[in-house]
């Protein structure tokens, strides 16, 4: 650090802060151009979701009139089920996760009882195991349960292999909670359902927000795992949805499209509501606190 | 915890003491739910996988077979394809992590104008909430040979011969699809990657502004100020999106299912697609399990590597 420290006279600071701004600029110049490159591909999917298909061999880059919002119904009707199993899955799983991890971690972080460093071990480590190496024993082992073809083989693994990061969240947090609300609870003769319920839970909301967000992401997005356990085109998530109705609409790219935009809408809305929480969760989700 | 004198440091009575033996049966009941889907869900396919990688298994039927599933890899002639393809879609990622975004955590960090941060923040945040497969579709449909935006703009602009069959074509097919990555999870589009750029926004979150104003008091330039004092401060981070993007190539091929499927020929294969195909379409399930094995073996070492430079053993997931 010591090549920075060279002295200067006061009098040129407001030199630099016209340097820094200048700076800014580029800043600006280089985010701008991301963004853009972000953006464009969606842009294209945007416009092309309006076309009929005269006008998208015509012209590609902007949109046309008449917008062609029959598009969109076409769409809808196909992938109208496809959201709405994506919405059961993943309302269920996330319904399964918190009550499930938050449970475990109540215990784990509020009472010592013998066994309990073994056991929360034995689930930490399951962040070291990926989803590549379980893939194929946990098919079988779904078929064998006769849930395949069925959203409860989405659900249930589901659970299990986001209550992992899930517990680990949420016993670091209830461990840091103060131990006075939970005596306080005693004294008014809560047993530990109460203090599980009406001191625990309701002080953990800021981590259990960070769970549903990462929970609602990986489920929402979950491609591999319901590709190989749902075949039934009725029981299709958006992902796989979207996969099959490509190879059914082909070059029909209008509808593809409104299918796509469709089917990106319900999590983008819910982002704009809550970007705040989203980004906190995600950046959690990341590096694991 | 500093509470002093509570039920539990004093002496009890025997009645006392049986009570509170009956009290740990409902902190047991709290965890039966997570143990069960332990065992069944995460624990049981784990050690299935070490088991049935010994075995010819389909699945319903399975016969040891002794090492025989590892010996095969070897002469697996997808291997060579595979590892060239992990390669390179690992480097791609590596290079995509370490720079565009790290840049433009540290611009964003940076501005003069809290509110446009805000804003910037915002717009390479949303992709993430885009689902995948759609930006990998929107992707596909860029790519097309014939209705493709980007071979009609080619022509458009006078480049005919530059045009190609993007993904069919072996010789660019894997290198189009590095450019895509994991379309918004992995890396690759979006060039800027959400969680990547959250992660070093973190760690710059995290420098002491007391720091950062000395350094501005004594003149530093930016770029000073990034190579000694942000670059350093922000190891850790640089660390976590490095491991993580390594982890998370090595086992990708979604994009790759939906796009390729590891053709043409074996040009865009990779292990994780191979073994997809030999659990899924050759019922070859203990050959496959042998292939996530080596796999995981592979990660394990990676992150035990890394956690050695890293300050905790879970700061970042496998998956």
């Amino acid at each position: 650090m010591s090549t920075l420290i060279k002295p200067k006279p006061r009098h040129r600071r407001p030199e630099l802060m016209a340097v820094l701004r200048k700076e800014d600029r580029v800043k600006h110049a280089y985010l701008l151009v991301m963004a853009l490159l972000t953006f464009f591909p969606f842009w294209l999917l945007f416009v092309v979701s309006f076309k009929d298909l005269p006008q998208f061999y015509h012209n590609v880059w902007t949109l046309d009139y008449p917008l062609h919002f029959e598009n969109y119904t076409l769409a809808f009707k196909v992938v109208g089920k496809y959201i709405i199993n994506s919405v059961i899955v993943t309302a269920a799983t996330i319904v399964g996760v918190l009550f499930v991890s938050s449970l475990a971690a109540f215990a784990f972080a509020r009472y010592s009882f013998p066994g309990s460093n073994f056991l929360f071990m034995l689930i930490i480590s399951l962040l070291m195991v990926p989803s590549v190496l379980t893939m194929v024993p946990a098919f079988v082992l779904v078929k064998n349960l006769g849930m395949l073809n069925t959203l409860w083989g989405l659900i249930l693994p589901g659970i299990a292999g986001l209550q992992v990061f899930a517990i680990y969240l949420l016993r670091n947090f209830m461990a840091g909670l103060p131990e006075e609300l939970f005596e306080a609870a005693r004294m008014d003769g809560a047993g530990i359902w109460r203090s599980y319920w009406h001191v625990a839970l309701p002080l953990s909301r800021p981590v259990l927000s960070i769970v549903v967000i990462t929970s609602l992401l990986n489920t929402w997005n979950d491609f591999i795992w319901p590709l190989i356990v749902i075949s039934d085109d009725d029981l299709r998530t958006i992902p796989i949805g979207l996969a099959f109705f490509r190879t059914q609409y082909q070059t029909d790219y209008g509808p593809l499209m409104a299918g796509y935009i469709i089917s990106l809408l319900p999590l983008l809305v819910v982002f704009l509501f809550i970007s705040r929480e989203f980004v906190r969760g995600l950046t959690a989700g990341a590096i694991k606190m | 915890m500093q509470h002093e004198g509570d039920a539990f440091s004093r002496p009890v009575s025997a009645r006392r003491r049986r009570r509170r033996a009956l009290n740990k049966i409902p902190i047991y009941l709290c965890l039966i739910p997570a143990l069960i889907f332990l065992v069944v869900f995460s624990y049981y396919p784990f050690f299935s996988a070490f088991y049935h990688s010994l075995f010819k298994w389909d699945g319903v039927n399975s016969t040891f077979i002794g090492f025989k599933n590892f010996v095969d890899l070897v002469s697996d002639e997808r291997l060579g394809p595979s590892a060239k393809n992990i390669f390179i879609l690992t480097s791609a990622g590596v290079f995509f992590a370490l720079t565009l975004p790290l840049i433009a955590a540290v611009f964003i960090h940076n501005l003069k104008s809290q509110r446009m941060s805000t804003i910037y923040r915002f717009v390479f945040t949303m992709p993430l909430v885009i689902p995948w497969v759609v930006t990998v579709l929107v992707w596909q449909f860029l790519y097309d040979p014939l209705d493709g935006p980007i071979n009609r703009f080619l022509i458009a602009v006078g480049y005919p011969e530059y045009v190609r069959a993007w993904l069919a074509d072996p010789d660019i097919a894997i290198f189009a699809i590095a450019l895509i990555g994991g379309g918004g999870t992995g890396v690759g589009f979006p060039f800027v990657a959400g969680l990547n750029l959250l992660v070093y926004l973190s760690g710059l979150n995290n420098i002491s502004s007391e720091v950062k104003e000395a350094a501005i008091l004594e003149g530093a330039t930016s770029w000073q100020m990034f190579r000694n004092i942000e670059l350093p401060l922000i190891r850790t981070q640089i660390r976590i999106n490095l491991v993580m993007t390594i982890i998370t190539q090595l086992q990708t091929f979604h994009t790759i299912i939906l796009l390729t499927r590891g053709g043409p020929g074996y040009s865009t294969m990779v292990p994780g697609m191979a073994m997809y195909q030999d659990a899924f379409e050759f019922s070859r399930m203990g050959y496959a399990s042998a292939i996530g094995v080596v796999l995981f073996v592979i990660m394990l070492v990676i992150t035990l590597v890394a956690n050695n430079h890293l300050r905790t053993s879970t700061d970042f997931d496998p998956d």
